[in-house]
């Protein structure tokens, strides 16, 4: 019954299950196309969940199959309900191993009444219902399989990909695909480059970097988001309007690209790619003449100018040329070519002057290279470098000694002089007087000229301050007087005077010398301290990589070589500048030894401390021991050397005169402003009355003068043309016109002037036109106007004068006293400057440029004294301005304004008395400066924007 | 284990009870622990210190007196490192006391670091140069120590710690950083040497142009050192500086600029000037006072007044005075346990001793008063002739000598080594050994008037004086090269050759 069962239900059965397994895995494929993890898993889940359930349903079915219960209750009960249930009954007879159910049973008439209901099963109906059974299962099977193959003719494509998807690895599928065909690769390179678009052919090519990649092609299955790759990057082709997908890519370094199908997280690739090799845009090549080299700024040839000569050369284009200076941390660029971006090469030269700031404010070695830059603007523009023209400065301190040195020497030569002079007595007469005489102008002269040498050389761009200059010349001077006395007689009289000139000039020199090695000491400390901080902060950064247990830079360390090497170089120079110099050049070559001694240690974190120990130091660039109490004694604790004489440095005499009458020459100028300001303000005041009384009377006059100049061309037609000049008269009589309405006679008739100066340059310019071949034919109509108008200009003009005229005496008989006044100050003022110059001859403390000047000041000063007390102020204003123009030109010959005071030695007793700060009005002399040009860039030429003009020039002077 | 191990062992033991029985018994325990350790810091029994801390530490290990203590001994110890290291905790910077301490700490660190140090164990001496160069010194240095120490032990009765730390420092900004002086206070009275932190800080000779009396210096710091930890630092000023004004050389022979001027004569001339302060009004330090003409006046004030106590006073009355601060409530009270009498009657009475005093005249090179006269045409011929020697015209530097008035700067010792110079030049050794004769004709003592001394007396073959002119140009300028090398002969002995070799790197001081 079993077997006839299943004859006829397995076959359809078996169709339905492959069909089921079908659908599951077209199902999985298209699920697992998605390409997500989730996606895939869930898919092979699902095949795997079919092929189970279909194996586990059809074991069950067998085992029921073999159940003879199951068979009766559920095949034959089917179709014969009461055959079954008598069979049933008569199994129960039996247990499940075939034995009596139950004790007494008879097994044989058991069996026998099983064999009976059995025999009256009918197979015919068993086979009826199997028949049904089958054809449910048919229809299922066949509703699945047309499932299955409906998904699939919808697009058989997609259940490959899917499976193909679903056996990637690394998000790559294991098949390739094809998914762009006709393919067109174009490659346009950058723009700045100018080269044309080309199509690509080859699977590799070599393009400029920055090309941009055009790939084109039609698309073998719709729906794909297909994608331009080289493995990192993607870039998405988009539909070109035609039918086409298209996709660009800009192309940086090298690639391999191809085009992918991307599901999810996993990409189909075509077998086909393209590899494209990236032609970088080099950077400039630049090339420095001579470099890379060394120039020693302090070595045996004084360097004062480094010329350097440079070629730049690029692939594509250049855009700029850079001279750059590097020192430390310090960096400078300056521009030497700005280029178009087109030119391929440039070649200049520069000449960097040792005395440049940049190099001047470097302690460390400068190097000097130069830079081009290229016009990339794919990557952005590179920077090409020469190799380093390395400057390497004198060490700071250097110049300092080299002056101090030449000052020495100079000294020296007095000293020896001065030996010369006390050791020879005056010979008698005769020969042997001549021998002595033509020695000892010899001497002199020689002396004179070292002097010379000394005060005119530069010593690595360092030179002797002027003001130095004029007091050793002044000295000279006197010197000299006292050399030519007793050449003309020599007696011991003379002798005594020559040898005490030559005393105070040894003094002064000496003193010079060694307040300039103090201060230049000090100064050197202080340029110093930037170079031992940078090397604490190395030597910290360092510590630092050490406890972290990092390699140290190379460059720090290199950083940390240079930085001792000047400052070792340093504290040599330092040693030349005298005590104070060999003092703290001494502190610093004690640091350094405790630096270097902890370096080689490895103990880094001290080594620091030593060189912040130097800083400390170098900071307070003092003596290192110097009490500032009496007598220069130590002994604040215990002993001391009490009242010993000597340490400390006193100003000479001539330094302390030559100081006095710098400074009271200054006081002097500021004095003689001040006088010279209150008289010419007494003498150009009008009162308040006179000025509104003559501002109502011009007012017929303003119209006038607007009326007069009514006729000419209110613009001009060019600046060569009468129209031009003719509308700057026009211009300068409406000025005049304004001036008179505000009571301003003076800015009228200045207004006035110039209006009559335009015209007449109006007319030249008219007859030149009238014989010119441009001629523009009305010449002679516009002569008559411009003749009309100064016509009627010229006597308002008279006018304004003589009502000017009129005020400013009125203004001087009110203020006859304040002249009076002024006359007498004026002459104490000559007198104090007689003075002044006597002073300066006695002591030889001013040189003679200074003296003449004081002397002619002196005189013009007594004129105007005489002038003003006269009343007649007009010339002792222009006598008062004749005087400080000398008194100014006596204190430019005393040489450099920043460096009044000559520096004074440690602890010398420097001029630290009170200094006035000046107020605005105390010195006249800037004051009337920033009057001269407000009235000068105020003038009415400037016609409608006076007063702009004047507001910007108060602007620029304030 | 010997006697002494013994007995260290047996106070450590008392130390840890007392520590272990303060400490958890109440809040302030760490407090006692701390003032009895800065007592036995301060007075420079660091072990100790060190052995109480430790156990205080570990019983409280958060304690900041504890930590402030660590701080004080760590710098007494010479180890600025390690104080600066516990100093790193912000609450103890944020305390007066912690700032302080942090600064002595930065300063002292930054200046010892990575210096050399020299060792004499057997003598228990530590120096520390911040200048490589002035290891030289370090012979005369000892010996000066060495000296010093059984002069202050003869005349104090003070024991000494284990070490005896000096560092020479290369300038004063040095010199304030290690000791906290105010570099101004430090350059206004010219202070050379200070003792506190348990150590000596000392300036160097090279500082000074001319050098200065170093060894005396050594001898007046030790004996700070010595007040201090025999009184636990509880001696007024006045004890502190007129003591060490009189033992400063008392460890040597008598010199020959010894009590010249004395003191009573600067003090006397002071009060002239109102520059005279009262002994119990000389503020925190000598050295802070506002000119060094008053801390002239004060230290021949605190010289004359100690004396007066020590030649006046009961026998011994100075080291009992001593031992009496350690344990008395103030200097008064000590001063009447060990003289009988207080402040003020003492005070009293040697203003009355003083005031009977016959005044002795103060040169006036010495200050206190006018300059001397012409001295500008001495400042001035002086350098000529300077210059002239310098150049070598020893002629012409006498002609300009010969211009000064008579007498003029006849007790300048710069410029009787002028006269001295320019004559040896001229080869007039008579001339040259007569301003040179006699020491007692000089102001001051000079470093360069001593070598040429010593060097015109070994030409006449007077050895021994020549070496003791040496001794003594050491003692004032020890890197001069005359000084030093002794005039230019062959040094026999090492550490003579050393000192020379030093000078001679230095080499010549003029302009």
């Amino acid at each position: 019954m079993r077997d006839a069962w299943l004859r006829v239900v397995r076959a359809p059965t078996r169709r339905a299950v492959v069909a089921l397994v079908a659908l599951a895995l077209v199902t999985a494929s298209l699920v697992g196309r998605q390409g997500t993890d989730r996606s895939r898993i869930a898919a092979v889940l699902g095949v795997i969940l079919t092929f189970g359930a279909a194996a586990v349903w059809s074991r069950r079915r067998e085992r029921r199959l073999r159940s003879t219960k199951w068979v009766v209750s559920e095949l034959i009960a089917v179709e014969q309900p009461d055959v079954a249930g008598r069979l049933s009954r008569a199994l129960t007879l039996f247990d499940e191993s075939g034995n009596a159910r139950q004790a007494g049973t008879s097994l044989p008439l058991a069996r026998l009444h099983v064999e009976r209901s059995v025999s009256d099963v009918s197979v015919e109906q068993l086979r009826r219902g199997a028949k049904r059974t089958a054809a449910r299962w048919l229809a299922t099977g066949v509703t699945l399989g047309l499932a299955a193959l409906v998904v699939t003719a919808l697009d058989p494509f997609a259940i490959i990909e899917g499976a193909n998807v679903l056996f990637a690895r690394g998000g790559v599928a294991p098949l390739t695909g094809t998914w762009v065909e006709d393919t067109d690769v174009r490659a346009r390179p950058p723009e700045y480059l100018h080269l044309d678009e080309g199509r690509v052919r080859a699977a590799r090519v070599e393009l400029p970097r920055g090309t941009l990649l055009t790939v084109r092609g039609a698309p073998t299955h719709r729906g794909r988001q297909l994608l331009l790759t080289d493995g990192h990057t993607e870039v998405p082709f988009v539909d070109d309007g035609s039918g086409k997908v298209v996709a660009r890519w800009a192309l940086g370094d090298s690639v391999n690209l191809g085009v992918v199908a991307r599901f999810g997280d996993v990409i189909i690739e075509e077998a086909s790619t393209l590899a494209v090799v990236s032609i970088a845009d080099r950077a400039p090549d630049v090339k420095l003449e001579g470099a890379p080299k060394r120039i020693a700024l302090a070595g045996e040839v004084e360097v004062t100018e480094i010329p350097l000569r440079y070629e730049v050369t690029d692939d594509h284009g250049l855009r700029e040329v850079h001279l750059v200076l590097r020192s430390g941390s310090r960096e400078e660029r300056r521009v030497l070519a700005k280029l178009d971006g087109e030119t391929r090469s440039d070649r200049g030269g520069h000449v960097l002057r040792a005395t440049d700031t940049f190099i001047k404010k470097s302690n460390a070695p400068v190097d000097i290279l130069v830079e081009a830059k290229d016009n990339d603007a794919v990557t952005g523009p590179k920077w090409g470098a020469s190799p380093a023209i390395t400057l390497v400065p004198p060490s700071v301190g250097e110049p300092e000694a080299r002056r101090v040195e030449a000052l020495k020497k100079l000294r020296d030569a007095l000293v020896d002089r001065l030996a010369w002079r006390l050791e020879k007595p005056v010979p008698p007469a005769g020969e042997p007087r001549k021998h002595y005489v033509a020695e000892l102008v010899q001497g002199a002269e020689a002396d004179m000229d070292l002097m010379d040498s000394v005060l005119g050389a530069s010593y690595a761009g360092l030179r002797v301050p002027g003001r130095l200059q004029a007091m050793f010349r002044a000295q000279s001077r006197k010197l000299d007087d006292a050399v030519r006395a007793h050449a003309r007689a020599p007696s011991a009289a003379s002798l005594a005077a020559l040898t005490k000139q030559n005393e105070r000039f040894v003094l002064v020199v000496d003193a010079a010398l060694r307040g300039f090695g103090a201060k230049d000491t000090r100064d050197v400390a202080k340029r110093l301290v930037e170079v031992a901080e940078d090397l604490a902060s190395e030597l910290g950064f360092l510590a630092q990589s050490e406890a972290r247990k990092a390699k140290a830079s190379p460059r720090r360390v290199e950083h940390i070589d240079a930085a001792l090497s000047i400052l070792t170089g340093s504290a040599t120079a330092m040693k030349r500048l005298g005590s104070l110099g060999r003092d703290i050049g001494g502190a610093v070559d004690a640091a350094l030894v405790r630096v270097e001694r902890s370096r080689k240690a490895v103990d880094l974190v001290h080594s620091e401390l030593a060189a912040r120990d130097l800083v400390a130091r170098l900071r307070q660039p003092d003596a290192s021991f110097g009490s500032q109490g009496s007598g220069h004694r130590a002994g604040g604790e215990s002993g001391g050397a009490r009242g010993v004489m000597g340490e400390g440095d006193e100003m000479s005499e001539e330094e302390q005169a030559f100081n006095e009458a710098s400074r009271d020459l200054d006081q002097l100028i500021g004095d003689h402003a001040k006088q010279k300001g209150e008289t010419e303000a007494a003498v150009s005041g009008a009162s308040p009355e006179e000025l509104r009384s003559f501002a109502e009377e011009a007012k017929k006059h303003a119209e006038a003068v607007r009326e007069a100049t009514a006729g000419l061309p209110s613009v001009g037609g060019g600046s060569d043309s009468w129209t031009s000049k003719g509308a700057a008269a026009r211009e300068h009589a409406e000025q005049m016109a304004r001036s008179l309405e505000q009571g301003s006679p003076a800015d009228a008739v200045q207004s006035g002037k110039s209006g009559l100066a335009a015209l007449e340059e109006a007319r030249r310019q008219v007859r030149s036109d009238r014989f010119s071949r441009f001629g523009f034919g009305g010449e002679a109509e516009a002569e008559r106007r411009i003749d009309d108008a100064k016509r009627k200009l010229e006597p308002e003009l008279r006018w304004t004068e003589e009502k000017l005229e009129a005020m400013k005496k009125r203004a001087a008989e009110r203020a006859s006293g304040q002249l009076h006044q002024s006359g007498e100050g004026e002459q104490k003022l000559a007198e104090r400057m007689g003075k002044l110059a006597e002073r300066g001859k006695e002591k030889g403390a001013l040189p003679a440029p200074a003296l003449d000047s004081l002397e002619s000041a002196e005189r013009a000063a007594r004129d105007a004294a005489r002038a003003l007390r006269e009343l007649s102020a007009e010339k002792g204003v222009s006598k008062q301005a004749e005087a400080q123009r000398l008194l100014e030109a006596a204190r430019e010959a005393l040489g450099d304004e920043g460096q009044s005071d000559p520096p004074r030695g440690d602890d010398g007793p420097t001029d630290m008395g009170h200094a006035d700060i000046p107020k605005a009005d105390a010195h006249k002399g800037p004051e009337e400066f920033r009057r001269r040009v407000i009235q000068g860039l105020g003038q009415p030429s400037a016609g409608r924007l006076k007063d702009a003009v004047r507001r910007y020039a108060e602007g620029l002077l304030r | 284990m010997n006697r002494s191990s013994r007995l260290r062992s047996l106070r450590a033991l008392g130390l840890f009870v007392c520590a272990t029985a303060v400490l958890p018994a109440s809040a302030d325990g760490p407090l006692d622990v701390g003032a009895k350790a800065r007592d036995l810091t301060l007075g420079l029994d660091l072990d100790d210190a060190r052995r109480l801390l430790d156990v205080a530490a570990k019983a409280a290990p958060t304690s900041i007196e504890v930590a402030l203590e660590r701080v004080r001994l760590a710098i007494y110890d010479g180890d600025c490192d390690a104080a600066l290291a516990i100093l790193a905790r912000p609450e103890l910077q944020k305390l007066e006391v912690g700032a302080v301490l942090a600064e002595i700490s930065g300063g002292c660190a930054r200046v010892t670091a990575a210096t050399h140090i020299e060792r004499d164990d057997a003598r228990g001496i530590e120096i520390r140069y911040q200048d490589d160069e002035d290891r030289a010194l370090t012979p005369v240095l000892v010996e000066t120590i060495v000296a010093a120490r059984e002069a202050l032990t003869r005349d104090l009765g003070v024991t000494w710690p284990k070490t005896t730390r000096f560092v020479v420092v290369r300038d004063l900004l040095s010199l304030s950083a290690m000791t906290g002086l105010p570099y101004d206070a430090a350059r206004t009275t010219g202070t050379v040497g200070v003792a506190k932190w348990g150590r000596v800080t000392l300036l160097s000779p090279r500082a000074s142009l001319h050098g200065y009396a170093w060894r005396d210096t050594v001898a007046h710091e030790l004996t700070h050192m010595a007040i201090t930890r025999a009184s636990l630092d509880r001696a007024p000023l006045w004890l502190q500086e007129g003591l060490a004004k009189r033992e400063e050389v008392r460890w040597r022979p008598p010199g020959p600029f010894d009590d010249r001027p004395s003191p009573e004569s600067l003090v006397l001339r002071g009060m002239e000037l109102k520059l005279d302060l009262p002994l119990d009004k000389l503020g925190p330090s000598i050295a802070m006072l506002p000119t060094a003409d008053a801390a002239l006046v004060a230290f021949a004030e605190v010289t004359s007044f100690v004396r007066f106590l020590a030649e006046s006073g009961p026998p011994n009355v100075l080291p009992k005075l001593l031992t009496e601060l350690r344990t008395a409530k103030g200097a008064d009270e000590a001063l009447v346990a060990a003289s009988g009498r207080d402040l003020k009657t003492w005070d009293g009475t040697w203003r009355t001793w003083l005031a009977a005093k016959p005044k002795d005249s103060i040169p006036p090179g010495f200050g206190l008063g006018a300059a001397p006269p012409n001295l500008s045409e001495l400042r001035e011929r002086a350098r000529l002739a300077e210059l002239l020697l310098g150049r070598e015209h020893p002629a012409a530097a006498l002609a300009e000598l010969r211009k000064l008035p008579a007498a003029a700067g006849q007790d300048d010792p710069v410029l009787r080594t002028l006269w001295g110079k320019a004559h040896a030049g001229l080869g007039q050794s008579k001339e040259a050994e007569a301003v040179t004769r006699d020491p007692k004709e000089l102001l001051a003592s000079y470093g360069p008037w001593w070598a040429l001394r010593g060097t015109l007396l070994r030409g006449s073959g007077v050895l021994g004086d020549a070496d003791a002119a040496f001794v003594e140009a050491v003692a004032q300028d020890p890197i001069d090269i005359d000084a030093a090398c002794e005039g230019g002969v062959e040094l026999p002995r090492p550490e003579k050759r050393l000192l020379c070799d030093a000078a001679r790197r230095r080499g010549p001081q003029g302009d």
